[in-house]
């Protein structure tokens, strides 16, 4: 009798302990998930260079933009761009984005949301297009 | 039954314990992934210095041909410059002989690129300061930018 007493507590204490014990586990593994996500994260915005090629490519468009006048048509050397875009897999029109209202240029060559980029001369990309042939970017500001 | 709570209690509390040496590994982890990734890309691409470069072009032009201390005078229109220089940004002009001063965007730029460590650090903004001599008189320029790119 005693001993039945006895070993239905260990039991019941077995089962506690090992509730604890998951418990914990699972604290562990998910904060240990949140850093291998983070890690993941960051080491996959730097592969190909691609965040390093995006920020290149806005701020040279902006400087281009800055530079020009109502009217102007401008051609800017895609090469390193299309390379990267291509290692992503993302088509060359899902590359560049030119928003008016904000005057703003984002290119983005990986996953995400990519990367943009203000300029301050106030005027607008009309018209753009990318070749893939010349490897150009045109561009028609107003 | 009050014992087995406070025991209860004090088991929870070294699950707690437990859990800082961990967190301090993870911390440490994270801030050596951190620091080998941006030592071997570095800070990247700064685009600032540049960006002052040509607002000072801009501004120079349009400094010959306005005069920025008349009223009702529309630097944005007059100029050719839109409202993101107003975020970023510091343009400011004085007129040496009669003090007036005029300025578009964060007029505490002025400060921060005055102090002599700021041209070294990556966390100030990126000035250009300059005289000009216009049908205005001498005019000391200060233009300044400290975009960052977006995501």
């Amino acid at each position: 009798m005693l001993v039945v007493e006895a070993m239905s507590v260990l039991v019941r204490n077995k089962k506690g302990v090992g509730g604890d014990l998951i418990r914990s586990y699972i604290l562990y593994l998910v904060l240990f998930l949140a850093l291998f996500t983070w890690a993941f994260y960051l080491i996959g915005s730097y592969q190909n260079n691609a965040a390093f090629w995006e920020k290149v490519y806005s701020s040279e468009i902006s400087r281009a933009i800055d530079l020009a006048n109502s009217g102007d048509e401008i051609k800017i050397d895609i090469s390193e761009a299309l390379k990267v875009a291509d290692k992503s897999r993302l088509i060359p029109e899902e590359i560049f984005f030119f928003d008016n209202s904000e005057g703003k240029v984002s290119v983005r060559l990986k996953n995400g949301k990519g990367t943009s980029f203000s300029y301050f001369n106030n005027l607008s990309v009309e018209n753009y297009s990318v070749s893939v042939i010349t490897e150009q970017l045109f561009l028609e500001v107003r | 039954m009050s014992s087995l709570i406070v025991n209860r209690r004090a088991e929870q509390g070294g699950d707690v314990v437990y859990l800082i040496p961990f967190v301090f590994l993870m911390l440490v982890v994270s801030l050596g992934l951190w620091s080998g990734i941006y030592s071997f890309f570095g800070n990247g691409y700064d685009f600032r210095e540049a960006e002052t470069d040509l607002m000072a072009l801009s501004l120079q032009s349009c400094l010959e041909s306005h005069d920025f201390f008349v009223e009702g005078f529309d630097f944005y229109s007059s100029c050719g410059f839109n409202h993101n220089v107003d975020k970023e940004h510091l343009i400011y002009v004085k007129n040496s002989a009669s003090g007036e001063e005029f300025f578009i965007g964060v007029l505490d730029y002025l400060n921060q690129c005055s102090f002599v460590g700021s041209k070294k650090n990556v966390d100030f903004p990126k000035c250009k300061e300059f005289e000009l001599y216009t049908e205005q008189g001498g005019l000391q320029v200060v233009v300044g930018s400290n975009q960052n790119f977006k995501r």
